[in-house]
């Protein structure tokens, strides 16, 4: 057995070092807390830039949307004008010679 | 005797005689031509489109590549709040236990920890029946 100084001793050292560790945590605690609160307002400034850079996409979107409209009625007409094109071609074939004659003379006039 | 001045000089084109087919085909060509140059003008409008829809894409994969990025930062951000919010942890623990199901032998015992992911450490003090106080260091691994 253990004499009473010896236990009395044993006892404060483990008071001790419960209350240091009780410290040791209360201060890493306060440290995280702030660490935390400095990570969520810097997670709060990427989201926004995320956020600002999806507004982006979505207006560049909108361009390409519009890009793509304009290329379509360009092709629509390049057909268009395909068909215009065999369309006058067929013309030319049934127009009375003196139509042939006004054509150069519209062209080339003087 | 009198002379033509400069501007009284006439001089004629060259006349060239073309058959009637012949005269059909170069009208052909030449509404074809026409139309080529109208085209050739709205494809040339449908490659600068183009040019400019490529730049919007480029923009496009320059943006993502951002947000990309930013969101990297940001769940690398979450887990260094999770791994803080992990960290040790103060714990106390009372309880009642007997040894070989002797009812007699009842203890009161109390574990106070300092808890980790994996490891607890702490100390822990026993009162048992007969008024005896024991106590000591704990230290233990989480299996599972």
């Amino acid at each position: 057995m253990d004499s009473f100084e010896t236990r009395i001793l044993k006892e404060r050292a483990l008071i001790t070092i419960v209350i240091l560790g009780i410290l040791f945590l209360a201060i890493r605690s306060i440290t995280y807390a702030v660490q935390i609160d400095d990570l969520q307002d810097e997670n709060i400034v990427l989201r926004e830039r995320i956020l600002e850079s999806e507004k982006r996409v979505a207006i560049i979107k909108k361009t390409v949307d519009t890009v793509t409209i304009e290329i379509e009625k360009k092709v629509e007409k390049i057909k268009y004008l395909k068909k215009i094109e065999y369309v006058k071609v067929k013309m030319v074939d049934s127009m009375p010679i003196s139509g042939v004659q006004q054509y150069f003379t519209d062209r080339y006039k003087r | 005797m009198a002379f033509n001045s400069i501007s009284q000089t006439v001089i004629r084109d060259s006349v060239v005689v073309l058959s009637e087919t012949t005269a059909r085909e170069v009208v052909k060509d030449l509404v074809r031509f026409d139309v080529c140059r109208q085209i050739s003008k709205e494809q040339n409008n449908v490659i600068e489109l183009q040019k400019t829809k490529l730049t919007a894409f480029k923009s496009i994969i320059e943006e993502l590549e951002y947000q990309k990025e930013q969101s990297n930062l940001l769940v690398e951000n979450q887990r260094k709040i999770i791994n803080k919010l992990q960290g040790p942890k103060l714990h106390l623990y009372v309880g009642i236990r007997n040894d070989n199901l002797n009812l007699t032998t009842n203890s009161i015992y109390s574990n106070l920890l300092f808890c980790t992911r994996k490891i607890d450490v702490g100390c822990h003090a026993t009162l048992q029946v007969n008024g005896l106080v024991n106590y000591g260091i704990v230290a233990q691994y989480k299996v599972f």
